[in-house]
């Protein structure tokens, strides 16, 4: 066996022939001479069951590779699995390795870091980093097809002449998808010859396909499956965007039986792949309604199959049919945790108070998880670093001082004892929040900087627009949108002890700051009266309004703070509130807090909702709590999750209710409303047998996940989630 | 005004069109077997105790000698001292503004569903003059009103309240006098009189029955006649409030009955041409 053979990407890269090349282009060059060598080389196959050929789910068989999440990429089990097979190149392999290793992306920006910052990372403060999800403008590609692209990039090559090495690159890669698909092609037409009936009807089909796609436009649904199968999973499979508007228009005249069929093969390959994020419906400029037959197929073939991959993310607004709602409460009934629900009245004048025109922020979908991106045209939709709300405010009450590794990491706000008013606890919690914010925005627009320079993206440069037409990479400023995202979690949890202390310490004075700081060091062991009472007092989610404010006030300093600071990629940054899987991680990374949490307890808010059990007054007060506070400052995803039994969501009444519910929640100005179906006692059943319950389904923060695979402290924190009476 | 209510119940959705907030007022002059709200019988304010969250921890007798004995006032200090919820006081003063303000917090809610606030009880119109300034507030501010009453109470109680409402809920839970009084302590004449005025009345009435079998399922079809031409709804015993009983120290006399299941619901609803919503219980 060859090493080019099995890293075939490493050395297209090595082998590129860059004499012709301006140095400044040099790495695109390389990346766009890898992706196509890849192309000429990867083991290919086809299985007629699917429907449609594409690499689909290679990447974890790719050695050395440019991966669309973390650039230049090397995964060591990849790389050990290799030496195994052949044990005669480890060393060739060795030496392949350790030869890329200075240019791996994420050795790069980790590198970039100072100590302070790893620091702050390793007890959870904060994080920031680069690379992320990217939404390609699947529509336009389906519909000027790779040749289309090429005219594209002759089109502007003679505007900025300068680059030709760029464009050079882009062609390059342009030529790798349609490598794939003429490789693809005499696969099939080498199988069809001992092919069985059935298998011959499928491969003819895609025989068929792949002499008019990539490079025009499908001439029908299956074509266009074949295309999206195709491009999609061409470099390494990630968000589908807006489905419904890039392939609307062939579903609308196909066969009804077929292209459903089509559409189930297609739904099928999404889910064995994990594809993230789904998106259907939409409003236009003029909130013109765009939902199609497509949108409705893809919640009935969600309904059919139950699968927890992809997110399906339903966008709605004032002119959305009775139908799509209708629909969307009878797909979430069925207990898969989706369609995560949008509302198009929040998120788009958010986007427009961005700088985005009204055009282009009608076009957002989801990407990953609950990062809002515009689809095709910007490169926004990633997280760019996270901050912990809690650990400011312990770094607060503690002057610094982290509680669980006892460090002094945070700014020197003073000994908290000192504070005469609840004001200038609060000044320092929101000095304490800003220092960390500014770390995440350094850490992560160095990241992003180092991604640009040696991780260009020449795939996405073609299918994202404004690369082509400015002569910019994706990495690179390139798309029309760089604005960033960056995620919170905690606002709660912080608002729950900040109002206990201001009640208990500074309005009642029952108790000083002192005592409340030695019962949080000693975990409140041996003050049972101080544990009740700031435990016991008013929490958010139950509509009351001091806590409430506090919640709003924070989120709004937060926000806002952010909103100022540019991107390396040239936008804003933006926040959002969703607190994924990681809320046991955040939560168990602070010590003892006000609002009765313990040392040792990780339970922690999930995302913009109350903290978990301490929601007691019913949907209607969580859903006024929450929108006590400016949801139209979040550009990215501010998810509020509401669980509800399955039993009581089963009735029609159930249903028209929940209809009227979220529609409140929208027209009040939510951004999100993600539900999960269940009852608490299927989940205690479920934990307790969990080959009973393989399928069951929940949705964790931004993805839906099988609750019978979470680890025993998220599975025992969804329980605990108030359970909302219908 | 002030008046007795022992609880607010925001996001209702099975008394009265869309999502309401229902508010319970204490103090009942029926003993309906099958009551499930057994606290709102008691006008007086009344202490509930919970013993299978007690952990006998010893802080409520720490700071009260009198708790569990017959002097016991419902004070409500060992309720504020109990760190496990198992001591809970049910029964609070509450003025009409306090009441009209929880309930406008949720009115956007109303507008969207159609649904208001439902006074229900206990007996509401044991305090006619109360819960008329109740209405009265949330109907100036566009509210749709609701009353969930068991009508045996003076005409006059009805005309207090009727100016200010949308919608009467008026239970009837028998017709045969004997099996009135033996189902609810008390004869149904006075109720009958006034489901017939209410009839006559110009606002919505709905007659409704909760069906307990063995009590009543068998008189069904005749209320459904009595009610005619009104709407007649069904609705089905369920047991969840046994344990509150324990916890007021209160006997339960339907422990051996089943709540009737869908089906049987279902059917006798289709019979008697009445409305039933499953509530999933």
């Amino acid at each position: 066996m060859d090493i080019k053979m099995i890293e075939p990407f490493a050395f297209g890269f090595k082998e590129a022939d860059v004499s012709d090349v301006s140095p400044e282009y040099e790495r695109n060059y390389r990346i766009a001479c890898g992706m196509k060598r890849q192309a000429e080389v990867i083991e290919l196959s086809i299985d007629p069951k699917d429907w449609f050929a594409g690499p689909g789910c290679t990447y974890p068989n790719l050695g050395i590779h440019y991966s669309r999440g973390s650039g230049m990429f090397y995964p060591p089990d990849v790389r050990d699995a290799q030496k195994e097979r052949f044990p005669e190149l480890a060393n060739e392999i060795d030496e392949l390795y350790a030869e890329f290793e200075p240019i791996r992306t994420h050795a790069l920006t980790g590198g970039s870091f100072t100590e302070h910052q790893h620091q702050l990372r390793s007890i959870n403060a904060c994080w920031g980093e680069g690379g992320g999800h990217a939404n390609p403008d699947y529509e336009m590609l389906l519909r000027i097809g790779t040749d289309g692209i090429r005219e594209k990039i002759n089109l502007f090559r003679k505007i900025h002449t300068e680059k030709k090495s760029f464009y050079d690159s882009l062609e390059i890669a342009l030529s790798s998808i349609e490598i794939l698909a003429d490789r693809y092609k005499a696969i099939a037409e080498k199988m069809i010859e001992n092919a069985d009936k059935d298998d011959k009807a499928v491969l003819s089909r895609i025989i068929s396909a792949f002499e008019v796609v990539p490079r025009k436009q499908p001439r029908n649904f299956f074509e266009a499956c074949q295309f999206f199968w195709l491009a999609y999973s061409f470099i390494e499979n990630d968000s589908p965007g807006l489905f419904d508007y890039a392939m609307g228009a062939y579903y609308e005249n196909d066969d009804p039986e077929d292209r459903y069929e089509c559409l189930k093969k297609l739904w099928h390959l999404f889910h064995r792949c994990r594809a993230w994020n789904l998106c259907i419906g939409r409003s236009d400029e003029f909130w013109n309604d765009k939902s199609c037959e497509l949108t409705f197929d893809v919640l009935r073939v969600a309904r059919e199959l139950h699968y927890n991959t992809p997110n399906i993310t339903m966008r709605l607004h004032r002119n959305s049919p009775e139908r799509a709602w209708r629909e969307a409460a009878q797909t979430i009934a069925t207990g898969i945790g989706m369609p995560a629900i949008y509302n198009d009245e929040c998120v788009c004048p958010a986007l427009e108070a961005l700088g985005i025109p009204a055009s282009d922020a009608h076009l957002y979908c989801m990407n990953g998880c609950n990062q809002i991106d515009i689809f095709g045209k910007s490169h926004m939709g990633l997280e760019d670093g996270e901050v912990s709300v809690i650990k400011a405010l312990e770094f607060a009450l503690f002057d610094g001082e982290c509680q669980k590794s006892f460090k002094k990491l945070g700014l020197a706000t003073g000994n908290a004892e000192d504070f005469k008013t609840f004001d200038e606890l609060l000044e320092a919690y929101k000095a304490q929040v800003e220092y960390l914010a500014d770390n995440v925005i350094d850490m992560s627009n160095k990241c992003q900087k180092i991604f640009a320079e040696e991780a260009p993206n020449p795939w996405h440069s073609l299918v994202i627009q404004g690369c082509i037409e400015k002569g910019m990479d994706y990495k690179n400023h390139g798309p029309y949108y760089g604005h960033g995202q960056i995620l919170t979690e905690g606002l709660p949890d912080t608002a729950d002890s900040l109002a206990a202390i201001k009640h208990y310490v500074y309005d009642t004075e029952k108790y000083t700051m002192a005592q409340l700081l030695e019962a949080l060091k000693k975990d409140f062991d041996g003050y049972d009266e101080l544990y009740r009472d700031f435990s016991s007092y008013h929490k958010f989610g139950n509509d009351i309004d001091d806590v409430d404010k506090i919640y709003s006030d924070i989120t709004d300093h937060l926000y806002r703070y952010v909103r100022t600071r540019d991107t390396f990629r040239g936008g804003k940054f933006g926040m959002g509130c969703s607190t994924f899987q990681r809320a046991a991680r955040y939560g168990g990374s602070v010590g003892a807090l006000p609002n009765g949490k313990r040392r040792d307890d990780t339970t922690l808010a999930d995302s913009i909702g109350a903290v978990p059990g301490c929601d007691t007054k019913g949907p209607t007060a969580l859903l006024n709590s929450v929108l006590k506070a400016n949801q139209y400052l979040a550009t990215s995803g501010n998810v509020l999750q509401m669980k509800f039994s399955k039993q009581q969501f089963n009735t029609e009444r159930g249903i028209a209710t929940f209809i009227a519910l979220a529609k409140t929640y929208f027209r009040m100005g939510g951004q999100t409303l993600q539900v999960n179906v269940l009852s608490a006692e299927e989940l205690k059943e479920a934990k307790k047998n969990p080959e009973l319950y393989k399928g069951l389904i929940v949705r964790v923060g931004g993805y839906s996940t099988y609750f019978v695979e979470l680890e025993e402290g998220l599975q025992d924190n969804i329980i605990k989630r108030t359970e909302q009476a219908m | 005004m002030d008046g007795r209510v022992f609880d607010i119940q925001r996001f209702s959705i099975y008394d009265g069109p869309g999502i309401r907030t229902n508010v319970f007022f204490k103090g009942c002059n029926l003993r309906c077997l099958w009551c499930h709200n057994p606290e709102s019988q008691s006008a007086k304010r009344q202490l509930l105790f919970y013993k299978n969250k007690c952990v006998g921890c010893g802080k409520c007798a720490e700071i009260c000698n009198k708790t569990f004995t017959a002097e016991c006032v419902a004070c409500g200090r060992c309720a504020k001292v109990c760190a496990h919820g198992a001591r809970k006081i049910s029964g609070d003063i509450m003025s009409a503004d306090e009441i009209v303000e929880a309930v406008l917090r949720d009115a956007e809610f109303y507008k969207t569903s159609g649904g208001g606030v439902t006074l229900s009880g206990g007996e509401p119109l044991l305090q006619p003059e109360f819960a008329a300034e109740v209405l009265k507030k949330c109907k100036e501010n566009g509210i749709h009103t609701a009353i969930e009453t068991a009508a045996d109470v003076p005409w006059t109680s009805f005309e207090a309240v009727l100016p200010y409402l949308n919608l009467v809920l008026c239970d009837i839970k028998a017709m045969d006098e004997e099996n009135h009084i033996k189902c609810t302590g008390f004869s149904n004449k006075r109720i009958l009189e006034n489901a017939e005025e209410l009839k006559r009345s110009v606002v919505k009435v709905v007659f409704r029955t909760p069906v307990v079998p063995g009590y009543n399922d068998c008189e069904v079809e005749k209320i459904a006649k009595f009610c005619s031409p009104c709407e007649y709804e069904l609705l089905a015993y369920h047991r969840t409030g046994c344990g509150k009983y324990e916890a007021l120290n209160m006997s339960y006399a339907l422990e051996n009955i089943e709540a009737p299941n869908r089906e049987f619901m279902e059917k006798l609803a289709e019979k008697t041409n009445a409305i039933y919503n499953y509530t999933g219980i």
